[in-house]
């Protein structure tokens, strides 16, 4: 899968609500460290976070992973800044700063 | 009658050999300082700084190779041109960075990247590029 192949895929989130960011650069750099994880691991585990090679384990961490829709409702962007809620989705500079709510296990 | 017991014995038998067969499996992992010697120099000292970043006179990262955070906290310190020394969790193999990421709760228990230890000690996590500044360039 090339890159612009899977933006094309989570663009498709959109219809949901969730906008990937403005700032194509920043979405490439995150989409490229899903297709590396895709690679090491075989399934598009988080960049920002460190999978364990087992995807039913990781399958929260998975993008769109379980947090994404609580991070864009209180923060306006999931923890790795992919996905925007419409109100910020023309913001080419939105990077809020977000805790990451995965707890190691 | 006769087949129940057989049945049960058979059943006693693979947990037994279930047993022996894990416990062998354990007792085969590589020994850490095997795993170790095969990375490069610059990889062992790495490593070795990352279990005691007290150590190390300037600030130490915990990061992972694909987290745009720690791309975004090494361009941050570049630009301001601050010693860090980084290591990518990720890169290592899984026996180590197991181990890293024990020392790296120690931290941060919510184990984010990038987690980073100041030279007093203190702890940031995520690219908080007030939290820097305040920290780094008063």
């Amino acid at each position: 899968m090339s890159p612009e192949e899977l933006y094309n895929l989570l663009k498709e989130e959109e219809k949901k609500g969730y906008y990937l960011h403005k700032n194509y650069e920043h979405c490439m750099e995150v989409i490229n460290g899903l297709l590396d994880n895709l690679n090491n691991y075989g399934y598009l585990n988080c960049p920002c976070r460190l999978a364990n090679n087992d995807a039913e384990r990781d399958k929260h961490m998975i993008c769109p992973c379980a947090y994404r829709n609580i991070d864009v409702k209180e923060h306006g962007a999931c923890f790795c800044h992919l996905f925007v809620s419409e109100a910020h989705k023309d913001d080419e500079d939105f990077f809020p700063e977000i805790d990451d709510r995965v707890h190691l296990k | 009658m006769a087949a129940t017991y057989l049945l049960v014995f058979i059943g006693f038998l693979l947990i037994i050999f279930g047993i022996v067969y894990f416990k062998g499996k354990q007792s085969k992992e590589e020994p850490v300082e095997d795993v170790l010697a095969r990375l490069s120099q610059e990889e062992q000292t790495l490593y070795k700084m990352a279990l005691k970043p007290e150590n190390v006179s300037h600030t130490f990262i915990y990061a992972l190779s694909t987290c745009h955070h720690c791309k975004k906290t090494r361009e941050f310190l570049d630009e301001h041109q601050i010693p860090y020394t980084l290591i990518y969790i990720d890169n290592y193999p899984k026996q180590l960075y197991k181990i890293l990421l024990e020392k790296l709760k120690v931290y941060n228990p919510r184990g984010s990247y990038p987690t980073i230890r100041l030279v007093n000690g203190q702890i940031i996590t995520g690219f908080r590029e007030q939290a820097l500044r305040e920290a780094l360039l008063k």
